[in-house]
């Protein structure tokens, strides 16, 4: 998984923020939620059994004749989860650009995330979902595990229907409270809005990366198709010239609807389009999360 | 004028049906896009059916290709309507050269010897057989000649080389009959002499009859002696020549009856060259047609064409009175019903009749009573054949075809 070095370089600039505390392990760059010793004061608290004594602030004990210890803040590192659509739907690409599906650029903005997240010192893990089950790669940080990340998320396949609510253990089990979830995917499995929902619902920050053909966003079809969904099999007939302005109305209807419903729930929803660089959905994907 | 010598060949239009069908296929509606959006599709929008063609500029160059591919199979040819030329005088042969000029006062017509090419009048007439007929001469001049052409024709009073048919000729012509006599060829003389010998009416020269017996041989000659006689009765002026088998052949000679065994191969030559032999005692008996049969149906008398002459084979030996276990050894003909045949009263007419072949019809004829006729039509000129061309055309319309197809394939 090669990132394009022009895309690479505008990198650089992006970084993730959380509205919630970061609760990693370690030192990192986000306000969390761990206290102790430390150089920046978060807070006075009550002296309780078991604080050291040296922690006890005694000019403050003098003027109010109370214990209270200092308390300092600790920056810790973000946990970064993408959950990557791996359905059948995402193994669709351009008829301008047969080779570049979806799910490749999927992939590709994993990895800028992965190299955003390792930049900074977070934390990142990679749930591909796919028909049969899942594909992970663990939450983890620095080089090493952004190279391993990187090999691993090349061997991810897209197939099937998306799965039944039982195949969501994983993630639930290793999508720990505070954590930032990165969705991307194509937007037409309906079920995926509400894992969206649900996550956000349990204290998980939710982004949502909407990828769109240029082929569903033009049309450029003209003449008799033959029309396939990939994951039913269902095919139809359409006359691409007569389909096109209804299909076009319709199509943007269910975008929008799908960006209010998450929005809605405070998930703030992008779209990538398939012909546009990599960067430019995660600048303003990252900027509005800030 | 452009006109098709086989117009059935632009039946090969229906060939047409073979680009536009295949242009006319649907290639699209075979594509399946796979397109997970389909949902938001409505299913109302099915491709309307209409006749559709795809690539139409190589349909209409493969629709011509076939088109000057049928045009070659017609054979199209263009008769020129060209200007009036100088009139032409043709001359047949058997008028002098002077006589004509002088008869015809046009000295600055085209003159020409009513022969094979045309050739000058200036230039002496072409020596030897010219084998062509007269009429068949006149007809071929009638259509090569420049149409809007005066023709003069000179004749000799007595014209050969004439065929059955009436001359008819498009162009306007003159028909002009000096005295003089077509030159008798080998073939009219031939038939001249069976007319002759038949009708009795023409005095014509002797006619040698070649004899050549070997010793075994000299026991027919009596009975071929009393043929000759009886031919002589029946008009045939013969002059006899009988002698050994290896003794020259006269060269005036025409028939000759062979009484030597199978026949060596200079007497093959001397028949191909138009002679006629009577053969006996042949043992190669079984090619060429039944022309004489026994009371029982066995074949007695062969005729076989060889060359330009006729070989008249018998199985037999050429006499009467033979002992039967003889001529069954020799070639399995019974003696007695060869004796019959034989010795019958009308087997000297039947064999001259033989000997004579089929009768041919008369060639000479008074000038004057076988004027040509006009045809009452205007004469079509000569005829240019415009095949090259068309398959020149069709050369390059085949490149362009082959070049457009394959532009359009690398593209993709």
């Amino acid at each position: 998984m090669l990132i394009p070095s022009d895309v690479r370089a505008r990198l650089r600039g992006l970084r993730f923020a959380s509205r919630l505390f970061a609760n990693g392990l370690g030192l990192g760059q986000h306000r969390g939620r761990s206290r102790g010793a430390g150089l920046e004061f978060e807070q006075y608290r009550s002296y309780e059994i078991g604080d050291e004594p040296r922690r006890i602030d005694w000019k403050l004990y003098g003027r109010s004749d109370r214990f209270f210890v200092r308390e300092a803040a600790r920056d810790s590192p973000l946990t970064i989860w993408v959950l990557l659509d791996a359905t059948a739907s995402m193994a669709q690409a351009d008829t301008a650009r047969p080779g570049y599906t979806k799910f490749a650029a999927a992939k590709l903005l994993a990895a800028c995330l992965a190299e955003i997240a390792v930049t900074q010192g977070d934390n990142i893990g990679v749930i591909g979902i796919t028909g049969d089950g899942v594909q992970l790669v663990g939450a983890g940080g620095g080089a090493r595990h952004r190279d391993r990340l990187l090999i691993e998320l090349d061997a991810f396949v897209c197939g099937g229907r998306w799965p039944s609510e039982a195949m969501f253990a994983p993630v639930w089990e290793r999508v720990a409270i505070d954590s930032l979830v990165v969705i991307i995917s194509d937007g037409f499995d309906a079920a995926l809005p509400v894992v969206a929902q649900k996550l956000a619902a349990a204290r998980r920050q939710v982004l949502s990366l909407g990828i769109v053909a240029c082929d569903e966003r033009d049309f450029p079809f003209a003449g008799g198709f033959i029309f396939r969904d990939p994951e039913t099999g269902a095919e139809c007939r359409v006359d691409g010239a007569a389909a096109r302005t209804d299909f076009l109305a319709r199509f943007a209807a269910a975008r929008r609807e799908l960006g209010t419903g998450l929005a809605r729930h405070g998930v703030p929803h992008v779209e990538h389009y398939l012909d546009e660089p990599a960067d430019v959905v995660l600048r303003r994907i990252l900027a509005g999360a800030g | 004028m452009i006109s098709l010598l086989a117009p059935v060949g632009l039946a090969a239009l229906a060939a047409w049906l073979v680009p536009l069908l295949l242009h006319w296929v649907r290639r699209s509606d075979r594509q399946i896009v796979p397109f997970a959006a389909m949902r938001y599709l409505r299913e109302q929008t099915h491709p309307r059916e209409r006749l559709r063609l795809y690539e139409p500029w190589l349909l209409i160059l493969r629709l011509l290709l076939i088109a000057a591919l049928a045009l070659v199979l017609a054979v199209p040819i263009l008769r020129g309507q060209g200007a009036p030329s100088a009139p032409w005088v043709l001359v047949a042969p058997g008028v002098t050269a002077a006589a004509a000029r002088a008869a015809v006062p046009m000295p600055l017509a085209e003159w020409r010897w009513l022969a094979p090419g045309l050739p000058p009048l200036d230039a002496p007439l072409p020596p030897g057989e010219s084998g062509a007929s007269l009429s068949s001469l006149l007809r071929q001049a009638d259509l090569e000649l420049p149409p809007r052409t005066a023709v003069t024709i000179v004749a000799p009073e007595e014209l050969g080389g004439l065929d059955a048919e009436r001359v008819r000729l498009a162009h306007s012509f003159t028909w002009r009959v000096l005295p003089g006599a077509s030159p008798s060829s080998a073939v009219d003389d031939g038939a001249d002499q069976s007319v002759g010998a038949a009708s009795g009416s023409r005095t014509t020269a002797p006619l040698t009859l070649a004899v050549r017996a070997d010793t075994a041989g000299e026991a027919e000659l009596p009975l071929v002696r009393a043929l000759a006689a009886a031919w002589q009765v029946e008009g045939l002026n013969l002059q006899w020549d009988s002698s050994g088998p290896d003794a020259a052949l006269p060269a005036t000679s025409a028939w000759l009856i062979w009484l030597a065994g199978p026949l060596p191969p200079g007497i093959d030559a001397w028949v191909r060259r138009g002679g006629t032999v009577l053969a006996s005692r042949q043992t190669a008996h079984d090619d060429g047609a039944v022309v004489l049969s026994d009371a029982a149906g066995a074949p007695l008398l062969r005729e076989r064409q060889l060359g330009r002459g006729r070989v008249l084979s018998l199985a037999g030996p050429l006499r009467l009175g033979e002992p039967p276990a003889t001529a069954a050894a020799q070639g399995g003909i019974g003696s007695a019903s060869l004796n019959a045949t034989l010795g019958a009263a009308d087997f000297p007419h039947t064999l001259l009749m033989l000997m004579r072949g089929p009768p041919r019809p008369p060639v000479r004829a008074s000038a004057a009573a076988v004027a040509p006729l006009a045809t009452g039509h205007a004469p079509l000129g000569p005829a240019q054949f415009l095949s090259p061309y068309v398959a020149l055309g069709v050369g390059l319309l085949f490149l362009a075809e082959r070049l457009l197809a394959t532009r359009r394939r690398l593209g993709a």
